[in-house]
């Protein structure tokens, strides 16, 4: 039963700002992913709420309780580090039962503790052993177990997965999403992998630069991004943007240009957006342009096409069914959805429509 | 250099450093300011009387005979010393790097001098060179070479120089080694499928990549010849004959100690700070390089 | 090896056999001397093959009746100053290594550098000063004055600092949030942590506290606080003719054998220390 207020949070070491005013709040047994690109603040913003740094301005309070100036250990927190942190020269009971032994509990209570938490994580046959004889995701597991032990009121993870491979993330993923509904103890969680973060978040806080870009459920996010940062970052492949000039009948991109969708309103130069999965091939689509197919990454299930047209920098990613046929040197037309158009302001990267 | 985070604890950390930082106080720093300090002063033959007289016993050294004959006398000794001994460890450690079987046998009879005080080592080379008992005095006789290293400067010197080798080849021995054994197996396996035989390679690949191994040592035998090497000196010479094996240290310690010299005593101590300080600015720039690689 | 050469390898051996037995010689001959009695050391040529009287020369070296103090004493005197050397050094440089890694305070770097300029203060160039010191402070003939001046240590202070360095930054936060104090995670993680080189800076600090010869030289005047190593050279020169050989052998292996046994069996331990201390 915890909720976590941040207000007006800021972190400068020395004479750099690295955290610039966060607000977010955050409800009983809500699972909030931090997410953004590295050196975005994320990290430092979770370890201030551990208490591993200082506050430079701002409060974070647990339960309506001010833990600004509260050692760790007192906060009621457990994490888990992106390299586990596991005492190496400690079994794996030991290194889950040390936080219980500091808070001179019982030594039965330890134990029951201890075993009913390698027994939620199927990890009571490796209680004996260290955690150098513990395969990668065993050690992620004793790691989390180490957390849940301590019964704290808030779980905090760094990028938890982020020495797994690929087919054990997908796994640990669901288990630590499965487990923390199960648990419901309130979550933040910080990624700079977008996947992760879109799968695994009840609530969604997009950092840049130390700002919280944007803050809401991942369709939100996906489907509402406030600007071409939350756009860009959020959806895999990224988001298209192409300079366009807005006229009253026409929307004109280099030489190529389609009528104006009835939304836009702004004239002059914007930056439009399209998402991969947002191109048709439906030919009575007005609003369409043409290019040279440069490159075909055939996924199975889908094709990304990477079309060039002549005004673009940066080809066009086009994903479409696996059963278009295009090859390369192909002059191939894309159609877009009028519903699917975001405009950004080309200076303030603001979202206009 | 640092780490990421520490702790904020008011006095701990004094309280952690203190022990350290006292024994340094008392038995390092203060007693090499004395020195200093005692470097600018004449106590007459009394001990009655002390006069300032600022660089007097610097420039007494300088133009003693005797003192500038024992800086010559410790730079021979001192490149003889390490030159014999890396020179024997470079070899047994080629050999030993090529051999399977028996390498660790090798290893652990080669470390023992390691382990042996120096005027103990000195005392065994002694009782093999003695010049009426000794057992290589017997062979040396039987060939033709009259040794008496009591009498004799130059087989003084020798005798030292050999003692002071052997010691220090185990230390020598096991650098080279781990050396070569850090050199990657592909490189060595490269140059062997380009034809190059065992001592070919060893010359092109093995000695050029451990060059700073190598140079790394010249500066520690450089350091242990200078200063470790008292024991041995005081128990196979005491610096005889003449002053023919008296080398820097051993002069400290007899102007000081036994000719009470105090303030000659103390400006060579600082003259041997100043050469230590600058072997070790040396060792360390050598580190960092190191480090780099 | 990279090719079979049968018989490269087989020179490689002699030479090796050859070579070893060169370094070993000294050690031969002095066990052997050990083990004959006065008279025939005064033979030309000497024994190089053992003889009978070993345990002889034993029981004659702990009656003490020969020399000024006997070998059990001196041997004792050895251990206490080589285990208070090695033991100090270990004990002050490891919690000064961890204040200096582990937290932040004024000073910090000057005392660090202050450390650091041990290094370059060996004994043997501060010998006269340093021993007024010791004069001064009453601490000639004693324990205390054979070893504390011997204990500071930047080496030690340095291989440490380099372990420390080594351990992941988490594993501190890890034991803040488990609410261990910084002298608990020091006692629960870094010491445990730090086993390995332990170890093996004891073997080379029990050496160099064993082997010491110029400082006890100076403090003691006491026979009974002779150490072992320094007993030789008043061995050497007590005889009035001609030096009692076979008990100077005999002495000196027992001598160096601490050492020696130390080396042998710690080996893999002490050559890992002594190769990674200089990096």
């Amino acid at each position: 039963m915890s909720t976590i207020n941040i207000q007006q949070l800021k972190k400068s070491y020395q004479n750099t700002q690295v955290i610039h005013g966060v607000d977010i709040d955050i409800n009983d047994g809500e699972f909030v992913v931090l997410v953004g690109p590295s050196g975005c603040g994320k990290s430092t913003l979770l370890r201030m709420v551990a208490g591993l740094e200082s506050i430079t301005e701002g409060e974070i309070k647990i339960d309506d309780t001010v833990v600004n100036d509260l050692e760790p250990k007192d906060r009621g927190i457990a994490m888990v580090f992106q390299n586990y942190a596991l005492y190496p020269h400690m079994s794996v009971y030991d290194n889950m039962a040390y936080g219980l032994k500091l808070m001179k509990l019982p030594k039965d209570e330890i134990e029951k503790r201890v075993q009913d938490v390698a027994k939620l994580l199927q990890i009571e046959e490796y209680l004996t052993r260290r955690p150098s004889n513990l395969s990668g995701g065993q050690r992620q597991r004793v790691a989390m177990g180490r957390a849940i032990v301590r019964n704290p009121k808030v779980f905090l993870f760094d990028e938890p997965l982020s020495n797994l491979d690929a087919k054990l993330r997908v796994q640990m993923r669901m288990q630590i999403k499965t487990l923390q509904n199960k648990l419901g103890v309130t979550t933040i969680y910080v990624t700079h992998d977008q996947v992760e973060a879109m799968t695994m978040a009840d609530k969604l806080v997009v950092l840049k630069d130390g700002i919280a870009a944007q803050i809401g459920t991942p369709m939100e996010i996906y489907d509402d991004p406030k600007n071409q940062f939350v756009a860009g970052f959020i959806g895999s492949p990224s988001m298209n943007f192409i300079s366009c000039e807005v006229t009253d009948e026409t929307i004109t991109i280099g030489e190529q240009s389609f009528p104006r969708p009835a939304s836009v309103s702004q004239r002059g130069t914007l930056t439009m957006g399209v998402r991969p999965e947002h191109f048709s091939t439906d030919e009575n689509n007005p609003y369409s342009f043409s290019g040279t197919v440069q490159m075909v990454e055939k996924l199975g299930a889908s094709i990304l096409l990477y079309i060039h047209c002549d005004s673009m920098e940066q080809p066009l990613v086009v994903e479409c069914e696996n059963t278009v046929a295009a090859n390369i040197g192909d002059t191939f037309k894309v159609h877009i959805d009028d519903k699917k158009m975001y405009f950004f302001d080309a200076k303030t990267e603001q979202r206009i429509y | 250099m640092h780490k990421r985070v520490h702790y904020n604890t008011s006095y701990l950390p004094y309280l952690l450093v203190a022990p350290q930082i006292i024994i340094t106080l008392l038995f390092f720093i203060w007693p090499a300011v004395q020195a200093l300090y005692q470097s600018f002063l004449l106590e007459d033959a009394f001990g009655l009387s002390t006069e300032f007289v600022w660089f007097d016993n610097f420039i007494d050294l300088y133009h003693s005979e005797q003192y500038l004959g024992s800086f010559a006398r410790t730079a021979f000794f001192s490149v003889a010393v390490a030159g014999l001994s890396m020179g024997m460890a470079l070899f047994f450690a080629a050999l030993a790097d090529r051999v399977i079987k028996g390498s660790h046998t090798y290893r652990t009879l080669l470390i023992i001098p390691y382990a042996v005080a120096p005027v103990l080592a000195g005392t065994l080379w002694l009782f093999l060179f003695n010049p009426t008992l000794g057992i290589v005095t017997y062979f040396l006789d039987a060939v033709g070479i009259d040794w008496n290293h009591k009498l004799n400067s130059s087989q003084a010197m020798t005798l030292v120089i050999i003692a002071a080798a052997w010691k220090q080849v185990s230390y020598n021995f096991l650098f080279f080694i781990a050396a070569m054994h850090s050199i990657p197996k592909s490189l060595i396996e490269a140059s062997a499928i380009d034809g190059a035989g065992p001592v070919h390679r060893f010359l092109t690949i093995i000695f050029p990549l451990i060059s700073p191994t190598t140079f790394f040592l010249l500066v520690v035998n450089i350091i242990y010849a200078f200063f470790d090497t008292f024991g041995i000196i005081h128990a196979i010479t005491a610096g005889g004959p003449g002053n023919s094996t008296e080398i820097l240290v051993y002069k400290v310690f007899n102007d000081g100690f036994v000719g009470l010299d105090l303030g000659g005593s103390a400006a060579q101590s600082v003259v041997l700070m100043f050469i230590v300080i600058v072997l070790t600015v040396v060792q360390f720039k050598y580190v960092e390089r190191k480090v780099e690689y | 090896m990279i090719e079979n050469r049968p018989i490269t390898t087989f020179v490689s051996h002699t030479v090796l056999i050859l070579g070893v037995a060169l370094i070993v010689f000294p050690i031969w001959v002095m066990i052997v001397a050990s083990t004959h009695d006065a008279l025939r050391l005064t033979q030309v040529p000497l024994p190089l093959l053992p003889g009978d009287q070993f345990w002889i020369n034993l029981k004659l070296l702990f009656s003490g009746k020969e020399f000024g103090a006997p070998i059990h004493l001196t041997l004792l005197n050895s251990l206490v100053m080589a285990l208070a050397i090695s033991f100090g050094k270990i004990v002050i440089s490891i919690i000064s290594a961890f204040a200096i890694v582990y937290f932040k305070f004024r000073f910090r770097m000057f005392f660090f550098w202050m450390i650091f300029l041990t290094l370059m203060l060996p004994v043997e160039v501060r010998i006269l000063p340093t021993y007024e010191v010791i004069a001064n402070f009453g601490m000639l003939d004693s324990y205390i004055g054979l070893s504390v001046p011997l204990i500071a240590s930047a080496t030690a202070t340095f291989m440490f600092r380099q372990t420390f360095l080594t351990i992941p930054d988490e594993l501190m936060e890890a034991s803040r949030i488990d609410g261990a104090s910084p002298m608990r995670f020091f006692i629960d993680v870094v010491v445990p942590m730090s086993r390995t080189n332990i170890a093996a800076l004891f073997v080379i600090l029990f050496i160099f506290g064993w082997n010491q010869y110029l400082w006890p030289l100076l403090v003691t005047t006491d026979p009974d606080m002779y150490t072992v190593v320094m007993s030789i050279k008043q061995m050497l020169e007590s005889g009035e003719s001609e030096p009692v050989w076979h008990l100077i052998m005999l002495t000196a292996l027992i001598a160096m054998l601490p050492p020696i046994l130390v080396v042998i069996f710690m080996q893999k331990i002490f050559v890992k220390g002594l190769t990674d201390s200089e990096k």
